[in-house]
């Protein structure tokens, strides 16, 4: 009786550590695919502007939109602040790139095993 | 002192809250800029085009920058050539001028099999005064490169290499400088050009980058990858194929 309930206790805690292993992944991937698709072309943003100024480029009209330097300064700012949100809880940006899925599962798992 | 580092998966609660209120805080940003995305990486990209030639000692100038250093963006392949920025680069060496090119976006590039189909590279190096303009057949005016004046291109893609991708590259290369594909070109390690490229925000998986490898070697192309994890920026310039122009 007693084996019984250490084994339904011990299946329950692996239950639930698989879970949260689950969920870590998803929040990872989720953070992988935000970092690539949205924060990484802010760089490319700033990249050509801070390259662009020494030669006389003052803002940058698209169409009609007109970007400028509080533009680039805000896309600046807005990548900081989630940069500053990834450090401030240890996560490492260049393990977000993904290469591919398989790669992506065994980096994080060692992270999540290491932690 | 340090503030001690959370853990994500420890304190997920603040994780999830910290972005949660990061992507409301920025929502119209967000909103405003979705349809840039892409756009922003081609800009770094040609970014990286003007840094190449400023590493070769070029000198890089802004031609057709409007009043207040508007440096008018061409977004598209329509529009006249005439209405948008674009950048030279000029290398010279005692004072006399060894080489010049004009660097553009989104500009249509002739087939070098038929005058009359185009392609739109991202990022084109043409040789001086390489776009003309000229009217069609429906007397509409429209802007192109002559094959004759293509020197090299680039084409910029916000993804993760894959097979397909790669495979296509190729055929545009060999419909606007088939030379590399019929490899009759030499390569130069200290030639000045980079020879047409795709660039790749991503990584891709190993069988992407083996293949990616074997392409570059056999066409002398050059297939960049990872952007993303060197902030928008070409990793490194060393190793990549260059050659001395097509007509030298």
């Amino acid at each position: 009786m007693l084996r019984l309930i250490n084994d339904k206790r011990r299946h329950s805690l692996v239950v639930e550590g698989e879970a949260r292993w689950q969920l870590f992944m998803t929040d990872m991937l989720a953070l992988a695919i935000f970092h690539q698709r949205v924060i990484m072309p802010l760089h490319g943003a700033g990249n050509f502007y801070t390259g662009t100024k020494k030669l006389g480029v003052k803002q940058i009209a698209i169409g009609t939109e007109k970007w400028n330097r509080s533009y680039f300064l805000e896309t600046a700012k807005i990548a900081g602040r989630f940069f500053a949100i990834t450090q401030e809880f240890g996560i490492d940006t260049n393990k977000l790139n993904v290469s591919s899925l398989a790669d992506f599962i065994t980096t994080w798992s060692d992270v999540y095993h290491d932690s | 002192m340090t503030p001690k580092r959370k853990s994500p998966w420890i304190e997920r609660d603040d994780l999830i809250k910290n972005i949660s209120s990061f992507v409301r805080n920025n929502s119209d940003y967000f909103k405003n800029n979705a349809k840039r995305m892409s756009d922003l990486v081609e800009m770094s990209v040609y970014n990286e085009v003007l840094r190449y030639y400023k590493g070769l000692k070029y000198k890089v100038s802004v031609n057709r920058l409007g009043r207040n250093g508007n440096f008018r963006y061409k977004l598209s392949p329509n529009g006249l050539q005439q209405n948008f920025s674009y950048f030279s680069a000029t290398r010279s060496q005692r004072g006399q001028i060894i080489d010049s090119v004009e660097i553009y976006h989104n500009v249509k590039i002739q087939s070098s099999h038929d005058n009359h189909i185009y392609y739109t590279a991202d990022i084109s190096v043409v040789q001086p005064e390489g776009v003309i303009t000229e009217e069609q057949k429906n007397k509409r005016r429209h802007s192109y490169i002559g094959n004759e004046a293509l020197i090299t291109f680039f084409e910029v893609k916000h993804l993760n290499p894959f097979p397909e991708i790669l495979l296509s590259f190729n055929g545009i290369v060999l419909e606007v400088l088939p030379e590399f594909i019929t490899r009759k070109v030499a390569l130069d390690k200290n030639g000045p050009h980079l020879t047409p490229a795709i660039v790749f925000t991503g990584l891709g998986s190993q069988f992407a980058q083996d293949m990616a490898n074997k392409l570059t070697h056999r066409y002398g192309i050059n297939i960049i990858r990872g952007l993303t994890s060197n902030k928008g920026k070409i990793p490194t310039f060393n190793g990549l194929n260059r050659f001395q122009g097509r007509h030298t």
